[in-house]
């Protein structure tokens, strides 16, 4: 109900000035511009996902579109949110301090060190509204994880 | 964001030392025996390709079995979400704007600008200047395009046909030409072309109630039925007096060195 009277209010505030609708159809019409642009260039980008992939996904979840473009957005913006996370993760990574290597092989263990690991990648998840966590592990003795030779029989 | 050309390896996920080392837990092993395997190894490798180009030098295996796991369940609530909106407003056919809405839905837990204007116009103008797409599209502006390593055959004919009998082409021509031809093949005409005779003999010996067919009474009054079913079917008693089994449940062991069955309290 409020959202429909803010509309009203909306909608009278424009019809009482026509400049301003002038101004926000132009608006719009530029943006509808920018957008069939963008969906354009989205013909000559190849997303890392492939086509295929994505369609197959798409149609799994009852998705119907001929549309390419609208398949290759898809692609973009899933591959966007991979790189986004792995970014993060990539970030949560550096961020750690790194183990004091003294080695004349300094540089190849900095190059190492880049690993994704579970860890980076929970906390890189976490703010995007995954949560992941490590499954519980249970035993049915407390002498099941050791090793077998202290194990008493 | 920092992103590095590199150059395309035919493999990428082979190439961490880490991956290679690391024997995969045989959940995984399970996993990937299912049906989907195919997709969801397409989609390991296009994730560790993602991965590698944004600096991450090896992987650990559950790590990146974790992020394409993830990224499947984005794309398929992406599309999904994208499904129900187009689904409210009576299409079956999902457009941009369902496309952006289900954006809008999946980065609204993370914010996104212009998020708290979203809805203040009605005529969809919030949906074209949206900060999400914005993004996505600064993205492909300002992102390295890195092809998937492999080219990947389209369609999959092993899938539909996988439960059907093959079709011969003279089988087509000689079927009639109303039967589409994506069914399957008739069943074998023995199954189908005489089952009509018996039930004629039937009729020929008339009509005859429930109660007094050889289901219920046991008596045999047709003729097209044979004789080992006229044993079979004797008003489902059994056949030979049978002497009292007794059970014992429990301390089976016990009891067969004592050589006595005792009756169950």
């Amino acid at each position: 109900m409020k959202s429909g009277n803010r509309e009203r209010t909306m909608n009278n505030m424009s019809s009482s000035n026509s400049q301003q609708q002038q101004q926000s159809s132009e608006a719009r019409h530029d943006d509808d511009a920018v957008l069939t642009e963008f969906l354009a260039s989205l013909m000559d980008y190849t997303p890392t996902i492939p086509d295929e992939l994505v369609e197959h996904y798409l149609a799994k979840s009852g998705f119907q579109c001929p549309d390419v473009r609208l398949v290759r957005l898809v692609a973009v913006a899933t591959q966007k949110f991979v790189a986004d996370v792995a970014t993060d993760a990539l970030q949560q990574c550096k961020a750690r301090p790194a183990p004091v290597v003294k080695d004349k092989r300094d540089k190849q263990q900095k190059e190492k060190r880049l690993i994704l690991t579970m860890e980076d990648l929970s906390k890189a998840l976490s703010e995007y509204g995954v949560n992941m966590k490590h499954q519980e592990y249970f035993a049915d003795s407390p002498s099941t994880g050791m090793d077998p030779a202290s194990r008493e029989e | 964001m920092t992103v590095h050309p590199i150059t395309m390896k035919p493999k990428p996920h082979k190439r961490s030392y880490k991956t290679r080392l690391q024997k995969p837990p045989a959940a995984a092993e399970e996993e990937a025996e299912n049906q989907s395997d195919y997709a969801f190894k397409i989609i390991k490798t296009a994730v560790s390709q993602i991965c590698q180009s944004v600096g991450f030098k090896s992987t650990q295996h559950s790590a990146l079995e974790s992020l394409t796991h993830i990224t499947t369940l984005y794309l398929q609530t992406l599309a999904r979400t994208a499904v129900s909106y187009s689904n409210a407003s009576n299409r079956t056919q999902s457009n941009i704007f369902d496309i952006i809405n289900s954006l809008h839905d999946m980065s609204s837990v993370q914010g996104f600008t212009g998020g708290s204007t979203l809805h203040y116009n009605s005529s969809g103008i919030g949906l074209l200047r949206s900060g999400v797409l914005k993004d996505i599209k600064s993205f492909v502006e300002f992102s390295d395009e890195i092809p998937f390593a492999k080219p990947i055959p389209r369609g999959n004919p092993i899938s539909l046909r996988r439960n059907s009998i093959p079709l011969e082409i003279d089988e087509l021509d000689s079927r009639g030409l109303h039967i589409p031809r994506w069914l399957s093949r008739f069943p074998d005409e023995s199954s189908y072309k005489n089952c009509g005779v018996m039930w004629e003999k039937r009729r020929e010996a008339g009509l005859a109630l429930w109660e007094n067919s050889d289901l219920v009474s046991g008596g045999n009054k047709f003729q097209g039925i044979s004789r080992e079913n006229e044993e079979m079917s004797d008003g489902g008693d059994l056949a030979v007096e049978r002497g009292k089994v007794r059970f014992k449940i429990g301390e089976a062991v016990k009891a067969q060195k004592e050589g006595v069955l005792i009756s169950f309290l």
